[in-house]
């Protein structure tokens, strides 16, 4: 199936549409439409890629204009279509500054690292490297981290941030399974619960009814059915060596030979 | 010349100087004001002896231009004037080097204003483009200060406004790496500019420059530079252009009246590599592969034939797939740009352009080097011998991925990224707050990297089954059961790209890159991995040969073979010194 970040979006308003052709995404006065499109695909959980970073490139060159709300929505959103790499490429486009002092350290024995400390003097940078950290978590596939830290009752920050974007769970929740159809073929459903965060075994039937066509419940685990997909081969695909070679290419070795052999003999 | 007039001109201000005599002034109430004429009048006999003293000092400076230079710019003044496009070329591309060689290796040309200029009767489109010229020689082999920038960027003002002239357009035409250089050029100084203005205010011990620059905020600006590069592609309907060639239709129907002027189409085109330039520079890696949408790579169109153009363009293109985490896409870019500087090496010896070509391509190899350590793929066998010569060490370190790998990375990455820069001007009054941009994209980089550490590990364990249970996999590497199973699903995620197939830039098919496939099922791993057949003829064959020449050396046999070999040795050294003989006269 063809993807293609550049390609414009369905829900995509003709007149955000001639904003991204034309010299107007240029146009400083073009940020407050930018703007109200980013809270609309808050609300309706349409998501328009090359739009979210024309407004990012507009706060680039006008500083001044730049909201803070609107950024961090902005990389909110991005989160929500992982595995894509639009959170990192929202990221390039942010001031140096925000990110100049993240770092997250990493527990011995284990590959999830550590939440960031997010203390510095600017509020949006740290909620800069918040995201950033919840980014990390769904590019580790750590998924019951990610879970916990967004719910968490210890820094309720997290929760605020993903708070504007409506279906946030949801998008997430699809992210995962995209990821869980590619690799797996079949899934404990004890698994499923941690990593889409349900409470019980009959939500999660659900969700895979709803969201996983071809694939079925078989007592503890979900298994997928149908076995047209491609995405994982089951048995390897050796190629024979191809046999064929030009006689022409010996042609070094037999002159080699000749004046080995029936010369100097 | 103008030593006549001058003399005319002085000689009448004296006659007219003349009438009026000073001592003879009685003074008067009006005493002040016969007293400011006096000054008037002598200040302006002043200024008069200065400029004539100056032209005189000018007068020399030409006398004193040797005359192959004064020749060469005569004839290439009068190049232009015909219009002749052929000779402009020779003239740009031989004479202009061969001079700057002998005359001017460490010096810059003659002044644009001061020399060139009365020589030519200050035909203005010349002494721009010389000065275009002038400064780029500059900016080449000398350090230009704020105030050669200052200069230079004015000359561009002049240039670009003559060429916009829609009052009248210029019937000039340029040859098409001519237009490259000038755009390439201006980009350049562009970038430059930002550069040096960051260094100074981080070094912030130079208060007059500062000030200057506070003061000319438009100098140099990036809204200018799009501004160029947008006008140019809009003057000469470039994408309207580029859409009808790719439907096979004519493009000068679209074209418009001043888009089928050679002039203009030249500069629309290489305005599109200019903006890809640009919005990388920026950080706006997607902007950058979508303003060259209309530009198919694939078709040799007669822009492809200037060098420069081409590896600028696929440098960026695959620096853009790259840092998109489209790896196979900018392993294919940079792999095909590197073959045609590999198999094109005897024709850019040129001294001006090599090194910039030299260094381009060991960038290049450096990102081929990243982009092969995070997805694994086979090259062509020239272009991964040269790599490994050139970062064998590197690309091992990072192959083996962990925690060394890292700073192997970062070094890379340094080396060979564009020089980013950030929009607007630096924050003047607290240095402190500027950020280097690149330390700012290679943070964003290194943080993609840092999450494919375990793959090669995971790799060479996967590799030697297949299937296998996670729990077990877990003691061997250590891990908890449940991290390895994310990181099982992060390596099946990595090993999945868009890849380019057809259409624009940006388009792409979801693919599978890796030879290594997985499937979880449960907590079983079930590993497939595709082998590729070898040709394993050619290597035989190849090897054969290998082994009789061995064979040879040792035996010390074929006294026939050795004769002739001394032979030959003999013959490239006689070749050797009648060619050095030949390059000292």
């Amino acid at each position: 199936m063809p993807s293609s970040s550049g390609s414009t979006p369905l829900s995509r308003p003709p007149e955000i549409e001639t904003i991204l052709t034309t010299l107007s995404r240029y146009n400083p006065e073009t940020t407050t439409v930018l703007q109200e499109y980013v809270v609309t695909q808050c609300a309706t959980g349409s998501y328009d890629l090359m739009a979210n970073l024309a407004l990012l490139k507009l706060y680039q060159f006008n500083p001044e204009l730049m909201r803070d709300e609107t950024v961090l929505n902005i990389l909110a959103k991005s989160l929500t279509v992982f595995p894509e790499p639009d959170f990192t490429l929202a990221l390039h486009l942010l001031p140096p500054s925000l990110l100049h002092q993240y770092s997250s350290a990493s527990t011995p024995n284990s590959t999830i690292p550590l939440p960031p400390a997010a203390d510095t003097d600017d509020q949006l940078s740290n909620s800069v490297h918040r995201l950033t950290y919840l980014n990390s978590l769904l590019e580790l596939a750590a998924f019951p981290a990610f879970w916990r830290i967004v719910s968490s009752d210890v820094d309720e920050e997290y929760a605020d941030l993903v708070a504007d974007v409506t279906g946030f769970e949801d998008a997430i929740r699809r992210g995962i399974t995209k990821s869980v159809t590619v690799s797996m073929r079949s899934f404990k459903l004890e698994s499923g619960l941690s990593w889409w965060n349900f409470t019980n075994k009959e939500a999660v039937e659900q969700w895979v009814e709803a969201e996983m066509p071809g694939w079925v419940i078989e007592g503890e685990s979900i298994v997928r059915k149908d076995e047209e997909d491609t995405t994982t081969a089951a048995t390897s695909a050796v190629q024979p060596a191809t046999g064929k070679i030009k006689f022409e290419q010996f042609s070094r070795v037999i002159r080699r030979v000749y004046e080995n052999e029936l010369l100097h003999h | 010349m103008d030593t006549e007039q001058v003399a005319y001109d002085y000689d009448d201000f004296i006659q007219k100087t003349g009438d009026y005599d000073f001592e003879d002034d009685e003074p008067l109430a009006t005493d002040l004001i016969d007293h400011e004429g006096f000054d008037e009048e002598q200040l302006l006999q002043q200024q008069q002896i200065f400029q004539r003293q100056l032209q005189l000092q000018q007068q020399q400076a030409a006398a004193q231009l040797p005359d192959a230079v004064r020749n060469f710019i005569l004839y290439f003044h009068h190049c232009m004037k015909e219009n002749n496009v052929y000779d402009l070329h020779g003239c740009y591309e031989n004479s202009f080097n061969r001079l700057t060689e002998k005359f001017y290796k460490n010096t810059p040309w003659p002044d644009p204003h001061g020399v060139v200029a009365p020589l030519v009767n200050n035909d203005q489109p010349f002494v721009t483009l010389y000065t275009e010229l002038y400064y780029r020689h500059l900016y080449a082999k000398l350090q230009p200060n704020l105030e050669d920038r200052f200069a230079s960027y004015d000359n561009y003002c002049i240039w670009f406004n003559y060429i916009f002239d829609s009052s009248s357009p210029p019937e000039l035409e340029l040859p098409t790496n001519w237009a490259w250089d000038i755009i390439d050029e201006f980009i350049y100084q562009f970038n430059s500019f930002a550069l040096y203005r960051s260094r100074i205010v981080r070094k912030s011990h130079n208060e007059e420059e500062i000030q200057q620059l506070r003061e000319h905020p438009q100098t140099w600006s990036t809204y200018t530079v799009l501004n160029v590069l947008y006008s140019f592609i809009q003057k000469s309907r470039m994408n309207e252009q580029l859409e009808a060639i790719k439907e096979g239709r004519d493009p000068d129907e679209v074209a418009g009246e001043d888009g089928s002027r050679p002039l203009y189409k030249t500069f629309g085109y290489f305005s599109i590599l200019g903006l890809l330039r640009v919005h990388t520079l920026l950080g706006d890696f997607t902007l950058a592969l979508k303003t060259m949408e209309g530009i198919d790579l694939s078709k040799k169109s007669k822009y492809a034939r200037v060098a420069g153009a081409q590896f600028t363009t696929y440098y960026y293109v695959g620096f853009c797939y790259m840092m998109m985490r489209r790896y196979a896409d900018a392993i294919k870019a940079f792999s095909h740009i590197l073959l045609y500087i590999s198999r094109t090496k005897g024709f850019h010896n040129r001294s001006a352009q090599y090194d910039s070509v030299t260094k381009r391509s060991e960038q290049m190899y450096a990102l081929l080097a990243i982009c092969v350590a995070l997805c694994p793929t086979r090259l062509d066998d020239s272009i991964h011998t040269t790599l490994r010569e050139k970062n064998g060490e590197q690309l091992a370190r990072m192959q083996r991925g962990g925690e060394e790998s890292l700073p192997v990375f970062e070094e890379l990455f340094s080396f060979a990224c564009p020089k980013f820069m950030s929009h607007g001007p630096p924050d003047y009054d607290n240095p402190a707050n500027n950020v280097d941009p690149l330390q700012h994209h290679l943070k964003v980089f290194m943080m993609d990297v840092k999450r494919t550490m375990l793959t090669p590990t995971l790799r060479s364990y996967l590799k030697l089954y297949s299937t296998m249970n996670i729990e077990k996999l877990a003691t061997f590497l250590e891990m908890d059961p449940e991290e390895l199973r994310s990181a099982l699903v992060v390596f099946k995620q990595k090993s999945r790209q868009v890849r380019w197939t057809e259409g624009s830039l940006l388009d792409g098919e979801v693919v599978n890159v890796s030879d290594l496939d997985i499937s979880l099922e449960g907590d079983l791993i079930n590993i497939s991995e595709a082998k590729i057949g070898r040709k394993f003829g050619d290597w035989f064959l190849r090897n054969t040969t290998k082994y009789y020449a061995v064979q040879d050396t040792i035996l010390n046999k074929n006294p026939e073979k050795q004769e002739e070999k001394e032979h030959k040795d003999k013959r490239r050294e006689r070749r050797e010194k009648n060619a050095e003989k030949k390059g000292s006269k």
